[in-house]
């Protein structure tokens, strides 16, 4: 069975730097998650990184992992975006990382809140 | 489709293989719907026992084969991911390992972890519909 991730990438001017918006679009696990790892790695030069798992139907440790190396190389710099009650945040809730997560409702508020310095 | 029309078992044999990770969630996913019961907290533990199968089981050895089996039983789904592997082993080099069992531990009401040298069962119970809600679940 092949496995579906989609993984947009663009790049907006917000204020003296550029915000990278991430779009994740499908299944996140062993098979797919090095998909978003490239992605994520070609953001390295964006000033802030906003993270948009809301069309994410699954997500496991793999991808898990992923995003917890994002949270720690972007700090401040990152905005999370996923959907209350999905597969997303009760993964967030087992793992108990969920006060970790820096999550905004839209990519707007993440934009605006990161252009000014962080969540 | 009503749990008495549903398959009662599930059997599937699959590749070592990350794609194997998909194939045997969306396999449990449909299984387990049937019956009702927390479909996603299966699927994501299912997923997590093949994915540690995949990474940690064949380690120095040709990959082999990664058995998932699922019969219901009175109020319980009984979910069995199994491989013909090396057992599992201390590995410094792999510290994602131990977090699939942990989470395991979270989704299930009952996990057992069966491992030698000749290979690795994690064997998993969840609650069906029913018996989640006549527990106030």
């Amino acid at each position: 069975m092949s496995p579906s991730l989609e993984v947009t990438t663009d790049m907006r001017a917000a204020g003296d730097s550029e915000v990278a918006i991430v779009r994740v679009r499908g299944e996140i696990d062993l098979a797919t998650a090095d998909r978003l790892t490239r992605a994520l790695a070609g953001c390295d030069q964006a000033g802030r990184l906003v993270l948009d798992l809301n069309e994410v139907g699954f997500i496991d440790s793999s991808g898990l992992r992923v995003l917890m190396m994002a949270v720690r190389d972007f700090e401040s710099r990152l905005g999370v975006l996923f959907v209350s009650g999905s597969s997303v945040e009760r993964l967030f809730e087992v793992a108990q990382v969920l006060d970790r997560i820096p999550a905004f409702p839209t990519q707007e508020a993440a934009v605006a809140a990161l252009a000014d310095g962080g969540p | 489709m009503s749990a008495a029309a549903a398959a009662a078992e599930l059997a599937l044999d699959l590749p070592a293989h990350p794609s194997s990770v998909t194939s045997a969630r969306h396999a449990v996913e449909q299984w387990a719907d049937a019956f009702g019961g927390r479909t996603g907290d299966i699927a994501l533990a299912v997923s997590e026992a093949v994915g540690n199968a995949v990474l940690h089981a064949f380690k120095g050895r040709p990959a082999g084969t990664i058995r998932l089996r699922g019969r219901h039983e009175a109020d319980r789904l009984l979910v069995e991911v199994s491989d013909d592997g090396i057992g599992m082993t201390p590995n410094l080099d792999s510290p994602g390992l131990g977090m699939g069992i942990s989470l395991i531990s979270k989704l299930a009401l009952d996990v057992r972890v069966n491992t030698s040298e000749r290979g690795t069962t994690i064997a998993m119970a969840f609650d069906t519909a029913r018996a989640a809600a006549e527990g106030g679940q």
